[in-house]
């Protein structure tokens, strides 16, 4: 029966301390998190370092995939920020790449995905949605405030309007960082969920038969985790482009 | 090659005048041949981009879902904040949580009329426009 062991979807987000560590009253353990976001930012620095070390003209599998990432992140954000949003550039393809491949290695049967914690979502977020604002103030001074007063409005309809771009711009980080945690977190569970039910069932005597059914739900799921992870990191880079934007050019 | 050459090369490379005129030209045809195959490639990305609405789709759907709840949970945290503070409960929690709500849709209609090529300031002005 399955009640035997019991079906624990969130154990494999808990936050485990590898080495003990604290500064200040702080505690900045090493824990399995850190690990992982030790191992993304090496597989994302060997892929672009030897990527790019032979600078070959015909390129080799690694050099076409550092090429790839490059352009195609560099395609997203001048096609939505125009030339000047190239300033951003290095920014936005650490971003991601590391969200990309945070959101792959996490895929790993055993590993930890790094992106299904809001703390380090959330992080990402406030970075995107500050350097938005610092941006927008460096380059436009008071200005930027025009983006929450669209021009053209009847005065009576203005003071609501206002409000809601406020908290439309207020929203943002939260939808940034909720999406990537939210979309990582649930398809995790499902996956964990469908895997348990399977080896439950097998041990269901006669209903064991139906234990295939569950097996090809997980691995269909599983491709749709493939596409999710890299979804999640378009959409990200994406909506940091769109916010970017604002910065550079706000409202009228 | 899109004009054609008024020296003939027949007046030999021993001219070096003539030679750099040659050269010039040739060199301005390739520019505009590489001019032209940069625009096409840009074409081509275009194109290319808008059949991403496969993925694309999905994710806008899911970010529509989330845009949705975001701009209801921020209305409803102001609207918190402000209660706890003047201690008007439930008032300023019910506006905002509705200021909230038609934040969320307000950027789900400005996500749909925004088209993948357009900047956001024309896809403002033309929201802007509509809602007058």
């Amino acid at each position: 029966m399955a009640s035997g062991n019991a079906i624990d979807p969130m154990h494999q987000f808990e936050i485990a301390k590898i080495a003990e560590f604290k500064l200040f009253g702080l505690d900045l353990s090493f824990t399995n998190s850190s690990l992982w976001m030790v191992i993304v930012v090496a597989v994302v620095s060997l892929i672009t370092l030897i990527g790019t070390s032979k600078r070959s003209i015909v390129p080799g599998r690694l050099q076409t995939l550092a090429e790839m990432s490059y352009e195609f992140v560099a395609n997203i954000l001048t096609g939505v920020t125009g030339k000047e949003g190239m300033r951003f550039f290095p920014l936005v393809f650490t971003l991601f790449m590391f969200v990309l491949t945070a959101n792959f290695l996490g895929l790993i049967p055993g590993s930890f995905t790094v992106t299904s914690h809001i703390i380090v979502t959330a992080a990402f977020a406030l970075l995107v949605i500050g350097t938005v604002i610092v941006a927008g103030v460096v380059n436009h001074g008071t200005h930027f405030l025009h983006l929450f007063v669209p021009s053209g409005l009847p005065a009576l309809l203005l003071p609501f309007i206002v409000l809601i771009e406020i908290i439309s711009f207020l929203s943002r980080p939260i939808s940034l960082a909720l999406r990537l945690f939210g979309n990582m977190l649930a398809g995790h569970v499902a996956l964990k969920l469908f895997g348990a039910f399977t080896v439950g069932l097998l041990g269901a005597g006669a209903a064991s038969i139906l234990a295939p059914l569950p097996l090809l739900t997980a691995v269909a799921l599983t491709a749709l985790e493939f596409l999710v992870a890299f979804l999640q990191a378009y959409v990200f880079t994406i909506l940091t482009c769109v916010y970017l934007n604002d910065a550079l050019h706000p409202g009228h | 090659m899109r004009e054609p050459e008024p020296k003939s090369p027949a007046t030999g490379p021993k001219d070096p005048i003539a030679e750099a005129e040659q050269l010039r030209l040739r060199l301005e045809a390739l520019k505009a041949g590489i001019g032209d195959a940069h625009a096409a490639e840009g074409d081509r990305n275009k194109a290319r981009s808008d059949p991403t609405s496969n993925g694309g789709a999905l994710g806008m759907g899911l970010r529509a879902g989330s845009e949705l709840v975001s701009g209801v949970l921020v209305g409803c945290g102001i609207g918190y904040l402000i209660d706890r503070q003047a201690g008007t409960s439930p008032l300023f929690l019910i506006i905002f949580l509705m200021m909230g709500m038609a934040a969320g849709f307000w950027n789900v209609y400005r996500m749909a009329t925004r088209k993948p090529g357009q900047s956001a300031k024309d896809s403002k002005n033309s929201a802007s426009g509509a809602g007058e």
